[in-house]
């Protein structure tokens, strides 16, 4: 929603706002809230008191439509009240996980398997070591040693991007973004 | 002084805040605070003894005095706390609060919407603390005396109305409407939150019978100076005997009083 910057436009996408908040349009009436704030004029146009009292009579419409999404997110949720925070969203709505311990029974799979990896190629490279000849075995040693501990490290590096691009595919509406990554009005 | 002497001591002070006894809580915050001299500036039961203080201080008037506790607990909570803890933000609201009744109302507002800000950036929906932000600096339009005064009190109700701050916000709105010279809505709205606040808080408490004082103003401005005698002799009666003949509360009643006998004068 985008409009131009004056004080007509404000109070007329507060209205708007607050058309849908007495309709129980949640979404919609917190977005004309954040176009309104969006249309506040900042060039100098106001006096600082009048554009603060402005401001303040927008966030307190849009905190309204928050609350109000919110309480319907959470009727929606059967009780539940880790939804969302419309408009600040520090979690994304979204249905609940049926099974809860999936993601540490996942982990420690990984885990297990790196582990067995490890100690297999560990073997692997142990034997090697022993059927060499005595003259070559502590160079051996040294180049296997230093492999292993190469794969190791690649495992835990490979873990670590594993679990942030995990966290990283989790969804967010614009709203959600804008709100978190503006310029906090 | 042992740990459960001043526990004790707190207890009773809170006790006395809530009944409105602010003389009685003041002493007891001030021999707390003696306990404590030797804290740290952030240790947490020091900062909370000078903010609940200051609310004291705030009940009796003695405004510059509470700012100074106010100063000191926001300093310690932000230090060990950070700006964005529920408590640092409380306190902030309370400082704009203190300052915006020393009539410093540019530095209020700029304090009052900040405590909005990070309550809205770091508290949840429904944390109480940032509704009290939003409150703050809807008392600072309102008593400063903003254009738009009237629709943000009203924005505040509606905004609160699920918060232990609804019955402040319509108190708020009953002043609004009063000063912008809509006395019908302001009696309506008025006459609906008395019930609420005696529920909430007694029908002795200082909230309550400065509402009722509202009420017999709303009812002076809108040319019914006998309703509005009577109101105002009853809250003044209520609080002659509840809180004492020197109480802020009292002082501020008979005023009102006083100003509706005077005639059609403008009293705010």
């Amino acid at each position: 929603m985008t409009t131009t910057r004056s004080v007509d436009g404000f109070l007329a996408l507060l209205d708007l706002s607050d058309g849908y908040r007495v309709a129980g349009q949640w979404p919609e009436a917190f977005e004309a809230a954040q176009a309104a704030l969006d249309a506040l004029p900042s060039d100098g146009s106001l006096t600082a008191e009048e554009h603060d009292e402005l401001l303040l009579l927008g966030w307190l419409k849009r905190e309204n439509a928050s609350a109000g999404w919110y309480g319907s997110l959470r009727d929606g949720g059967e009780g539940r009240t880790d939804l969302v925070d419309p408009g600040r969203g520090a979690v994304a709505a979204k249905p609940a996980d049926p099974d809860p311990l999936r993601r540490f029974r996942l982990g420690a799979v990984a885990v297990a398997t790196m582990c067995c990896v490890t100690v297999s190629t560990s073997l692997v490279m142990l034997v090697i070591v022993l059927g060499a000849p005595a003259g070559q075995r502590v160079t051996l040693a040294g180049w296997g040693a230093g492999l292993l501990g190469c794969f190791v490290a690649a495992q835990i590096l490979s873990l670590w991007w594993w679990k942030r691009l995990a966290r990283a595919s989790g969804t967010e509406s614009p709203v959600v973004r804008a709100c978190t990554e503006g310029d906090g009005r | 002084m042992t740990g459960l002497a001043l526990e004790t001591m707190r207890e009773r002070a809170d006790d006395a805040r809530n009944r409105g006894l602010f003389d009685e809580a003041d002493e007891l915050y001030a021999s707390a605070l003696d306990v404590l001299a030797g804290s740290p500036e952030t240790d947490e039961v020091l900062c909370q003894v000078l903010y609940e203080r200051a609310l004291v201080l705030y009940g009796l008037g003695r405004f510059a005095e509470g700012e100074g506790c106010l100063r000191r607990a926001l300093t310690g909570r932000e230090k060990a706390l950070g700006a964005g803890a529920a408590e640092t933000i409380e306190t902030l609201a309370r400082l704009a609060e203190a300052i915006g009744e020393q009539g410093r109302w540019v530095e209020a507002r700029a304090l009052a919407h900040e405590a909005a800000r990070l309550g809205r950036a770091s508290l949840g929906i429904d944390h109480v603390v940032r509704a009290g932000a939003l409150m703050a600096s809807t008392w600072v339009a309102v008593s400063s005396g903003g254009r738009h005064a009237d629709e943000v009190a009203r924005a505040t109700v509606a905004a609160l109305e699920d918060t232990p701050y609804a019955g402040s916000a319509r108190n708020l709105l009953v002043r609004a409407l009063r000063e912008s010279g809509q006395f019908e809505e302001a009696e309506r709205v008025a006459r609906e939150a008395l019930p609420l606040r005696e529920a909430e808080l007694g029908p002795d408490h200082p909230h309550t019978l400065l509402l009722r004082g509202d009420l017999a103003l709303t009812l002076h401005g809108a040319g019914r100076p006998d309703e509005a005698l009577a109101v105002a002799g009853e809250a003044l009666d209520v609080s002659e005997r509840a809180l004492g003949s020197q109480a802020p509360c009292t002082v501020r009643l008979r005023h009102v009083q006083e100003a509706i006998a005077a005639g059609p004068a403008d009293v705010r």
